[in-house]
């Protein structure tokens, strides 16, 4: 179950490349590609290993204009996301 | 008839050139005949002896001739099990390719075309050249190439359909060529559904994503995903020898990132007229000569 306490990191087996504002994430099959701009390239960036979701919706408060509720309710859904494709891991 | 005596096709894709030794006299004339395009004069990079085998296939057809290739420890090829084999050798840059009958029928020789794809690309690496095959309709106007890029059914084929006017270089495969920095737009041979291609490069100018809608409108596309998008359309860069690994995709987007840094692209939304033009005119300041404004349909 994924909450604000949960810390997530990148999977370091999945390529990545910047390109301009965004990034693709290749996943570790190597078959799909995931694109994610703005928001979702700032969160992915976020996502070090150490700090908990908390702190990342923090800093997506501090940096965007959104309301708390829709970026908790966004953040939690993308976290879930990710780790459906396993692009990321819990710690 | 030994593999000397054989009437020779050349192929030439770009820059590159392959001689495919024919069975026949009639096969050459054919291969000329489908591709629409004589004999190149070009020194051809690479040889290949083709082969066709009359013999049953019973498997489903693939749509990719990438995703069913295994090579053997001996260094030959197989695709979708027996469909087309063959092997090539890079060193003397000869090959011999024997392919099941059927894939001369009909439409299905589109899906042979595809081995030629493969042929390329072994050729692209000998010859040195930097280009890759792309998914696409091509035009050339006012001197300037535009690409057109989209999965089947995308539209590629609608809009060479609907840019009769002017140069188009094809409804299928096109190549992207690097030359002194630059994105040079070339047609290939390879065919889709519109027969009146024509041969010819131009400067890139522009490349857009193909999306129908009811309405043209050119929209702004974030770089990830339009890289993305792009690299799905790019033919992944595997030789007669090679199969693709773990490197391919990231390789495609690679190939996708550096044309984004040389050519602006963006979202073509279209509807089944000519209108899309003027909304490309007005983009990229074209000139609206009268016989370039023969379907202002506009919105």
């Amino acid at each position: 179950m994924v909450d604000l306490n949960t810390i997530v990191a990148q999977n370091e087996s999945c390529p990545v490349r910047e390109i301009g504002n965004g990034l693709v994430i290749l996943a570790p099959d190597g078959d799909l590609t995931h694109s994610l701009e703005g928001l979702g390239a700032f969160i992915w960036q976020q996502m070090d290993g150490k700090q908990p979701l908390a702190k990342i919706l923090a800093a997506i408060l501090d940096n965007f204009d959104v309301e708390e509720e829709t970026a908790r309710k966004d953040l939690l859904d993308f976290v879930g996301r990710l780790l459906d494709s396993e692009l990321i891991q819990t710690v | 008839m030994s593999n000397e005596d054989k009437p020779v096709y050349n192929l030439a894709v770009g820059e590159v050139t392959m001689a495919l030794g024919c069975p026949s006299a009639e096969f050459a004339e054919g291969m000329a005949g489908w591709f629409d395009r004589p004999s190149s004069t070009q020194t051809p990079h690479l040889h290949l002896d083709l082969e066709v085998l009359d013999e049953p296939y019973s498997h489903p057809l693939p749509n990719s001739l990438l995703k069913d290739k295994t090579i053997g420890p001996d260094g030959a090829f197989d695709i979708a099990s027996g469909l087309i084999t063959g092997r090539f050798d890079r060193q003397t840059r000869r090959g011999v390719l024997r392919i099941r009958e059927i894939l001369l029928r009909g439409r299905l020789v589109r899906v042979l075309e595809q081995i030629f794809y493969q042929a390329f690309h072994s050729a692209r690496a000998l010859a040195g050249s930097q280009a890759f095959l792309i998914h696409s309709s091509a035009v050339i106007r006012d001197g300037q190439g535009f690409l057109f890029v989209g999965p089947s059914e995308a539209g590629k084929s609608t809009v060479a359909q609907l840019s009769s006017a002017f140069h188009v270089l094809g409804d299928e495969m096109s190549l992207v060529q690097q030359k002194n920095g630059q994105a040079l737009l070339v047609g290939t041979p390879f065919n889709g559904l519109f027969r009146n291609k024509q041969p010819g490069q131009a400067p890139l100018r522009a490349v857009f994503l193909l999306n129908q809608a009811s309405a043209h409108a050119i929209s702004k596309l974030g770089s990830a995903e339009a890289a993305t998008a792009l690299a799905a359309e790019i033919v992944p860069d595997v030789g007669l020898d090679q199969t693709t690994g773990p490197e391919t995709i990231p390789q495609l987007i690679d190939q996708a990132a550096d044309l984004l840094g040389r050519v602006p692209v963006h979202r073509l939304e279209f509807r089944p007229d000519s209108g899309f033009w003027a909304t490309i005119a007005k983009k990229f300041n074209l000139n609206l000569e009268p016989e370039d404004t023969d379907s202002p349909d506009e919105p």
